[in-house]
């Protein structure tokens, strides 16, 4: 019995295409302009497994031979956030954020975002060999992290995830008002991490992953709402890296705030959906 | 059944995940029987000392911990001359006096600073360093001090156990924030220069004027005082180099010999790293890239940098600490160990061991590659002062790094959470004092221990192996170590540890090892010849009286141990100037070799020198010197 494998093409509509340029362009920035001191040896490990893996994986799974924008993507963004001196974390938290793309699905979909997942794996399993890297910061003017913005809020319009993106933002800025409220510092101390490049990483390439958020409309603003309040609860009590441990939890939590938001927004769709 | 088959890659990944987990886990090393014992002395020895921290303006009092958080430093130093090794330990704390212990050659010390009129530093300003120099090349000890917000001082050694300050006159009255004192002869003309590593930027732009002024912490005209990033910051005070002149003064010549950066520096240490003679520069940068200069002929410096203009030599960590020099595999190029952070969970980086491997490609034929890592020594944790030694005398060139920033109140209330927001942020932010969140009482990687990194005996390989000692060996505090001084303070022949701690009490450790068959040792103190000899082109190249420069190589069968004349490198650390030559089981050696700063090379046979004994070598009078040993 032969099984056909299908080969296919990139395309230059799919919008992976538009974010593993945009994240090609940000890593060679960074290293060569922005001094962010990614090592070459950990990004290819990134790259490597992570993309090896999920052609691997494709074939084996969909027959299909095709270039592994997933992974790729997937594999720059472990490389740009993550830091550790055990070289063996990269390969690992690659594998892993592939791995959970294929293995841990509901109703026909992955549950989370694989550079997610990736990260959160590797700070809660790693023995503490790993961290958010500190090393990514932008150039001298905040303009360049505006600039970030607005053309990152740009490309979610095109790919159908702003409404994501704008509840995400509304909620980060509504809990930082209230954390400055509660006294945990000033505007520059409570809103400033919006202008890092951790933020945009997380903003504009792990967040409104298409397959990881929810699909409708108010049910994605509502869900990027959500998790904005949760990190700043969340930051409001210390905890370090909150907005990845957030989007771990919304995540997992994703099929049931869709059939929530399906039941508020569009109760008439649920009554079909369910005769 | 469909419920079993959604179950099956769920499971999948949780074994991945635990696969991984396992796969990772820190192994647990077992520990040598190294017989090496540690006790801690410094009270029953009349040596100890409880720091005080400066304390800047209010307008500060947010991130006082922080700002304040250096200033404890020691220097050993024989500064009275009867061959014991004294130590010379800075307060910061305003009117605090620094302390002068005086080696009395019973195992006790006594506090002479105020006698000798080394106390009262701190009237002005606050203490950061000091470094032990005969600067006037009269045999005696001298002192310098470097301090924050006032000139640095300069004391003369009357040579009666009082010293003269004379700080002004000589020129060395510097002004600025250094932290780190580093003595060393730039152009081999027999008189000692000094390396100031400056922390803050001297100056600072007044919100109000728009004018450069000076950056007084204690009245300041802005809170834009901190670096602007964590990663590359220049906004650091510019480093001071003094070049003697020999006539008593000291001129400024940093910008001459190319010396012109502006990052956070907290170290500088100096060795030959080429092998051309010439001492070179590893300066360590807080903030940023560590700067690594290579000295041609003692006219300039010239920083190394890779091919996309990046500095040093090599990828670093950006919070380099601490710098001393040795060569740890015996291969005649010397190593740099740099101190930087590693706390798990929250920087994940790590102490740097820079190997040095002839390679003619590079920058002066010499590559170096960090194997902290591959050789256990990267752990050094929130590291500080470190220095390199055999502490029991196997043979094999070991490491002190002492640890710990800030120790709060209860260690589970921590500040990382507040440094990382600031430092995710884009340049400039966290530039502003203003902005950082109150530290109050909380815990920065504070109550670590401090690492006594043993040279494990490997089975042929060339890559050192490191295993850490300190818990099973008695070192055993958890205060905030800053500087650490190894001195053989008992003159037993093993190499005794004095640890400076911030805001805290210092350690006097006493080695107790016992002494064996495979523990013997060489003490070597060298004494220049100042006069000086004609070199290459008629230029008339010396020696100090303290050799600061001179390489000594120890030939037995086919081993070598090489060491240079640095006593003062290593964060706020100025150990013995004697060197401690750890020899293992050899029964004797071939021959000790001495090159000179002046060019003489010397040799003495190994039949003129009986192991386990300190000796004292003079230049250009080894035969009628050398067998007389110490006074």
């Amino acid at each position: 019995m032969s099984v056909r494998l299908r080969v296919v093409a990139p395309s230059l509509r799919d919008p992976r295409v538009t974010l593993l340029g945009a994240l090609s362009t940000y890593t060679v920035l960074g290293q060569f302009v922005l001094f962010f001191d990614i090592r070459p040896l950990e990004l290819a490990a990134c790259l490597v497994t992570s993309g090896l893996l999920d052609l691997v994986m494709t074939v084996a799974m969909k027959r299909r031979l095709e270039i592994p924008l997933s992974g790729l993507i997937t594999g720059l963004s472990i490389g740009l956030l993550l830091e550790s001196y055990d070289l063996r974390v990269f390969f690992l938290a690659s594998g892993w954020g592939v791995m959970s793309k294929y293995l841990v699905r509901y109703e026909g979909r992955h549950l989370f975002n694989p550079s997610n997942f990736a990260v959160v794996a590797a700070l809660v399993l790693a023995h503490g060999s790993a961290a958010v890297s500190q090393g990514a910061q932008w150039g001298n003017h905040v303009g360049f992290a505006l600039v970030i913005l607005v053309l990152g809020s740009l490309m979610m319009i095109r790919v159908g995830r702003f409404p994501v993106v704008a509840g995400w933002l509304a909620g980060y800025v509504a809990m930082g008002f209230m954390r400055i409220l509660a006294g945990q510092g000033g505007l520059v101390f409570t809103l400033g991490p919006m202008t890092s490049a951790e933020f945009a990483l997380f903003s504009f390439s792990m967040l409104p992953d298409p397959k990881t958020s929810p699909a409708e409309v108010p049910t994605q603003f509502a869900w990027g709402l959500g998790l904005g309040l949760m990190d700043g609860i969340m930051r409001l009590a210390g905890i370090k890296y909150s907005m990845f441990f957030a989007l771990f939890a919304f995540c997992a939590a994703r099929p049931w705030i869709e059939k929530i938001g399906q039941r508020l927004f569009r109760p008439g769709a649920l009554l079909a959906s369910r005769s | 059944m469909s419920g079993s088959r959604n179950l099956i890659p769920h499971l999948l990944m949780a074994v991945f995940l635990a696969g991984g987990w396992w796969l990772i886990r820190p192994r647990a090393v077992a520990l040598p029987d190294t017989g090496l014992v540690f006790t801690e002395i410094s009270a029953p020895a009349g040596a100890s000392n409880v720091h005080r921290p400066c304390i800047l303006s209010e307008r500060f009092a947010n991130i006082m911990p922080w700002l304040t958080g250096a200033g404890a430093a020691v220097a050993a130093g024989d500064f009275d001359g009867d061959g014991w090794v004294d130590f010379y330990v800075t307060n910061s704390g305003r009117g605090v006096p620094n302390r002068l212990f005086r080696n009395r050659g019973d195992g006790t010390f006594t506090d002479v600073a105020s006698r000798a009129g080394v106390a009262a530093c701190n009237d002005e300003g606050a203490t950061m360093d000091a470094a032990f120099l005969d600067y006037d090349n009269d045999g005696d000890q001298d002192l310098y001090v470097a301090r924050w917000g006032a000139g640095n001082l300069l004391f003369e050694n009357r040579g009666d156990g009082t010293f003269r300050e004379r700080s002004r006159e000589a020129g060395a009255d510097v002004w600025g924030y250094p932290n780190g004192v580093l003595v060393f002869d730039h152009d081999r003309d027999g008189l000692p220069d000094i390396l100031l590593a400056h922390y803050f930027a001297a100056e600072v732009e007044d919100p109000q004027s728009g004018r450069l002024v000076r950056n007084d912490l204690w009245n300041p005209v802005t809170t834009r005082v901190m670096h602007e990033t964590t990663t590359s910051a220049r906004n650091g005070g510019s480093n001071v180099l003094l070049h003697n002149r020999g006539d008593g003064r000291f001129v400024r010549a940093e910008t001459e010999l190319g010396l012109v950066e502006t990052g956070w520096s907290l170290d500088a240490g100096a060795g030959d790293l080429d092998n051309d003679g010439w001492p070179d520069l590893y300066v360590a940068n807080d903030y940023g890239p560590d700067d690594v200069y290579l000295n041609e002929g003692g006219t300039r410096f010239v920083r190394i940098q890779d091919g996309q203009g990046r500095p040093g030599i090599g990828r670093d960590w950006w919070k380099g600490m601490n710098v001393d020099l040795a060569d740890v595999d015996g291969n005649g190029y010397l190593d740099i160990y740099v101190a930087n952070i590693l706390v798990p969970g929250h920087i994940v980086e790590g102490n740097m061991l820079w190997m040095g491997y002839p390679d003619p490609s590079r920058p002066g034929g010499v590559r170096h590659d960090n194997l902290g890592e591959k050789s256990g020594a990267m752990d050094g944790g929130w590291g500080w002062g470190a220095r390199f030694g055999d502490f029991n005398n196997d043979g094999l060139c070991d490491l002190l790094a002492v640890t710990g920033f800030v120790s709060g109140v209860d260690p589970r209330r921590q500040y990382w959470f507040a440094l990382q927001e600031l430092s995710a942020q884009h340049k400039g932010n966290i530039a502003d004092a203003a902005n950082w969140l109150p530290m109050e009482d909380l815990d920065l990687a504070g109550h670590q221990s401090s690492r006594l990194f043993l040279q494990a005996p490997g089975p042929g390989s060339r890559l050192p192996r490191f295993v850490d000692a300190a818990a099973s060996c008695g070192l055993t505090d958890r205060h905030d170590g800053r500087g650490v001084a190894l001195a053989d303070i008992d003159r037993d022949g093993d190499l005794d540890v004095y640890i400076a701690n911030q805001n805290g009490p210092s350690c006097l450790y006493r080695n107790d090892g016992t002494p064996g068959p495979g523990a013997r040792w060489l003490g070597v103190l060298l004494e220049g010849d100042p006069a000086g000899r004609p070199g290459a082109g008629g230029r008339i190249l010396a020696s100090s009286r303290d050799a600061w420069g001179a390489r000594v190589t120890v030939h037995a069968g086919e081993r070598r141990w090489l060491q240079e004349v640095a006593a003062a490198n290593g964060f706020s650390s100025q150990s013995q100037n004697r060197l401690h030559f750890g020899l293992g089981s050899v029964a004797a050696v071939d021959s000790v070799v001495v090159r000179w700063p002046s060019g003489l090379r010397e040799s003495a046979p190994g039949h003129l020198l009986t192991l386990d004994r300190d000796y004292r070598w003079r230049e250009g009078r080894i035969g009628a010197e050398l067998s007389g040993g110490l006074p």
